[in-house]
């Protein structure tokens, strides 16, 4: 649930990136946290296993300044990914704002993807709240392997697994060299600001 | 004879096990036999004895000091002696009396100098006070006031550990009365006179001096605390005046549910890469794997050829114009939307704190929050591709002028109306058009009167319009001609200065 | 939801009944992490804003761990540390209150002192 406080002026908003285990979500954070290291004054929290899978969330909460004299605060969170920490991806989605879905171009993975999204249709529904009616934004991440030996999905067939009913705008990317990780970004916010803009400015 | 005999049997069952019956048995048989031996001094002063340890026993029971019991077989074993032995003399008698006394009196004095208090008793006002530091409940605090009376009770003849306790329990009172208002540190303190207390039954050499001392700190401490109870009164500022609060709607009220997709409505891609196109389609990639979501949503819209309106993050010039050409077919907004987000003037609600979920996903964002999005992300190095994308994306919406504009606006109108009037050569020479340029300036001055940056901007147009205006016919087309050739060589000719303003100004425009 | 006037009378009731009792740090936060108020005693830092999604989650884990073990909730979430520990409590359904404290304050009296705030609150926030 996006927080505005008009006594502070202070708009907080929280971003989920969910998807498949392994498919790049706590590297999307990474590269945002390392790229924008000056802007970003808190600390990335990380939540992790002993090898490195998230194991409660990451969260990485920064300010993006003011619009219209209100600060914006902007929260993401990742959600581990392995298919057994459902319990866990279901609270971390609570009170989220917008959702960035990434998905894992890996051939293997095809079949993840779908059951990932799937089941965030579900989480969210516990909250009563519905997926088609949010700020959502999809990454086709590990597009770089295109050039390696790993067989890939097109993104023809990604956004028909994913994207033919969601309708959502969609970037390719590749999150460990940062390809379209700020654009994904900045599409989540501002659809995530305007879906409350009316209340707010 | 039989009571002295029942008087034996009862010790013996005393020395197992000190029982309530027992002892009152005992003192029943201590009376039958006073009243049997009423005139012998030496039985009564036995009997006397006896009497007093019973009452300590009937106390202690089996808490009583160590010797207390051996102390009392010796005794009745004495007064056996004196009172079945015929031959006894009056001055044996007496001496065994003496004995007897002597040994009593040694063991008041243990009693008194050492109160026994076992590990139990320790262990059970720790625990309560353990206890009510955790949680002060009707429960810890009934606990601890059974424990501590007991203790009192246990130690009313021993000034030193009385006074110990007096303090604990005092203070666990007062907690138990005060309850959230007791002082902070009270518990602390309940807990350092307990360890002090502690020290001084674990440490039985402690001279009579040292333990007073100690206790005297206490003392001290205790006096102080009680000086410091704060005695104001707690006040709250509750407001209870509701009816200055504003009505605000409930949550969520205003939220419209969004309806499906339009059935044409676009769904960008964005792409990555240097590379144009995308890898050919894998002849593998089966479909026989229902997409996400299939059955979460009747859809009643066909399929799409999701390649339709690819556009594309490109680095050559070639590429953008390229988008260009994808980025005419794609359909803006509903103009009336947009333009009562626009110029709607909705105040900032003054309520507090606001939660809801959004809903709403058919707005567009205001240009504010791309802005801000854009100056927060692109304050790095040029070299950020992301960048690149975005001046490719300014550049697009550019050329896209003509075909509309994804904002279209009345000032934006106005905009590029002048625009094309100042593009042309001949209007500042135009009299009508000079005058339709300078309309349009202080149109949009009045359009943007809230705005200095844009006004500014206006201003240095209506100069340089007036500069250029000035300037005699055949130097100006003696000058275009040359300004033409040198148009890279001076990049601050008026018209492309002209231009990168107006740029400029579309750019803030419309972002 | 909550105006401006809850909110003050919020933080006069944390101030008063918590901070002036000697508390460290106090947060009133939503279950999402997103911290309503804060109040310190001005002697430490804190990242409030780590603290209140940590603590979100960790409350969120421990009351799915409760429904888990059959109970509707646990009514005591304390973490004992050396220097400073943690109290958590639910204010409602949707808020709670995280109170940091040193060792000076027994745990008994931090609770006492919690609920209490806690019933204020939930009596300005019934009052509109």
């Amino acid at each position: 649930m996006a927080l505005i406080n008009v006594k502070t002026k202070e708009v907080q908003i929280k971003i989920v990136y969910y998807g498949p285990g392994r498919g790049g979500k706590t590297t999307n954070l990474e590269y945002i946290n390392e790229k924008y290291r000056d802007q970003i004054k808190t600390e990335m929290v990380s939540l992790k296993t002993q090898d490195d899978r998230t194991l409660f969330f990451d969260f990485l909460p920064f300010d993006v300044g003011q619009i219209k004299g209100f600060d914006i605060t902007i929260q993401l969170y990742t959600v581990p990914g392995q298919v057994k920490y459902n319990a866990t991806r279901r609270l971390v989605l609570r009170g989220v704002d917008g959702i960035v879905f990434v998905a894992d171009v890996q051939k293997e993975q095809r079949k993840k993807n779908i059951d990932s999204l799937n089941q965030l249709y579900e989480n969210l529904e516990t909250y009563n709240l519905d997926l088609f009616n949010m700020p959502v934004v999809m990454q086709y991440n590990k597009i770089d392997l295109k050039r390696s030996d790993i067989p890939i999905l097109s993104s023809k067939t990604m956004q028909k697994d994913l994207n033919s009913l969601l309708q959502a705008p969609a970037f390719e990317a590749s999150a460990l060299k940062g390809g379209n990780v700020i654009p994904t970004l900045k599409k989540s916010i501002s659809m995530t600001l305007a879906s409350i803009q009316d209340q707010l400015f | 004879m039989n009571s002295l005999a029942e008087l034996k049997n009862i010790v013996a069952s005393l020395n197992e096990n000190i029982t309530g019956d027992d002892i009152t048995t005992f003192q029943k048989l201590i009376s039958q036999l006073g009243q049997q031996y009423e005139g012998n001094t030496n039985v009564t002063t036995f009997l006397k004895m006896m009497r007093s340890l019973s009452k300590y026993l009937a106390f202690k029971k089996n808490n009583a000091h160590a010797d207390s019991i051996p102390a009392l077989n010796s005794i009745v074993m004495q007064l056996e002696k004196v009172i079945n032995d015929p031959d006894l003399k009056e001055d044996d008698a007496s001496q065994i009396l003496s004995d007897e006394i002597e040994k009593y009196k040694t063991l008041k004095n243990k009693i008194a100098s050492k109160p026994s208090i076992t590990d139990n008793d320790i262990n059970d006002l720790k625990a309560v006070i353990l206890s009510v530091d955790w949680e002060i409940s009707d429960v810890t605090l009934l606990n601890f006031e059974t424990v501590t009376t007991n203790l009192l009770k246990q130690f009313k003849n021993y000034k030193i550990h009385y006074t110990f306790l007096k303090i604990i329990h005092s203070i666990g009172r007062y907690i138990g009365r005060q309850k959230a208002n007791a002082p902070t540190d009270s518990i602390s303190f309940l807990r350092s006179v307990f360890e002090n207390f502690e020290l001084i039954i674990l440490t039985p050499e402690m001279t009579f001096k040292e333990k007073k001392q100690i206790l005297e700190t206490d003392i001290n401490r205790f006096y102080e605390f009680k000086q410091k109870i704060p005695r104001q009164k707690k006040t709250t500022n509750l407001k209870d005046d509701t009816s200055e609060d504003e009505s605000f709607s409930p949550a969520l009220s205003h939220i419209k549910k969004t309806g499906m997709a339009a059935a044409d409505e676009v769904v960008p891609l964005t792409t990555l890469g240097e590379s144009e196109g995308f890898p050919l389609e894998e002849k593998t990639d089966s479909d026989k794997m229902a997409p996400a979501l299939a059955d979460k949503k009747s859809s009643s819209m066909g399929p799409r050829d999701i390649m339709d309106d690819l556009f594309s993050v490109k680095e050559s010039p070639a590429d953008e114009l390229l988008d260009a050409i994808h980025l005419q077919d794609i359909p803006g907004q509903s103009p009336s939307q947009a333009l009562n987000m626009l110029n709607q003037t909705r105040n900032i609600p003054s309520d507090g704190v606001k939660n809801f979920t959004p809903q709403n996903m058919d707005n567009e964002p205001i240009p504010e929050i791309g802005n801000r999005l854009d100056e927060f992300f692109n304050l790095e190095a040029p070299e950020d591709s992301d960048e690149s994308f975005e001046e490719s994306l300014s550049k697009r919406e550019d050329k896209n002028d003509d075909s509309g504009g994804p904002l279209p606006d009345p000032d934006f109108d106005i905009l590029t109306r002048l625009k094309t009037t100042i593009k042309t050569p001949e209007s500042l020479q135009d009299k009508s058009s000079l005058m339709s340029i300078n309309q349009d300036i202080s149109l949009l001055e009045k359009s943007w009167q809230n705005d200095p940056e844009k006004t500014c901007l206006l201003q240095i147009i209506s100069s340089l319009t007036n500069v250029l205006k000035n300037q005699p016919e055949t130097v100006l087309q003696e000058n275009k001609s040359t300004t033409n050739e040198a148009d890279e060589n001076i990049p601050d000719t008026p018209q492309e200065e002209t231009v990168g303003v107006l740029g400029k100004i579309k750019g803030m425009f419309t972002s | 939801m909550f105006n401006e006037n809850q909110l003050n009378a919020i933080d006069t009731v944390i101030n008063d009944n918590l901070i002036e009792a000697g508390l460290d740090n106090v947060i009133f936060m939503d279950m999402a992490g997103n911290a309503i108020a804060k109040h310190d005693n001005g002697k430490n830092r804190l990242d409030s804003i780590a603290l209140a999604a940590l603590a979100a989650g960790n409350f969120a884990a421990v009351d799915a761990m409760a429904k888990l073990v059959g109970e509707s909730e646990f009514s005591l979430l304390f973490h004992k540390g050396e220097k400073l520990s943690i109290h958590f409590s639910k204010v409602d359904d949707e808020t709670l209150l995280i109170s940091m404290f040193n060792k000076e304050i027994s745990l008994g009296l931090v609770r006492l002192k919690v609920a209490e705030t806690i019933k204020q609150i939930n009596t300005i926030l019934a009052s509109d």
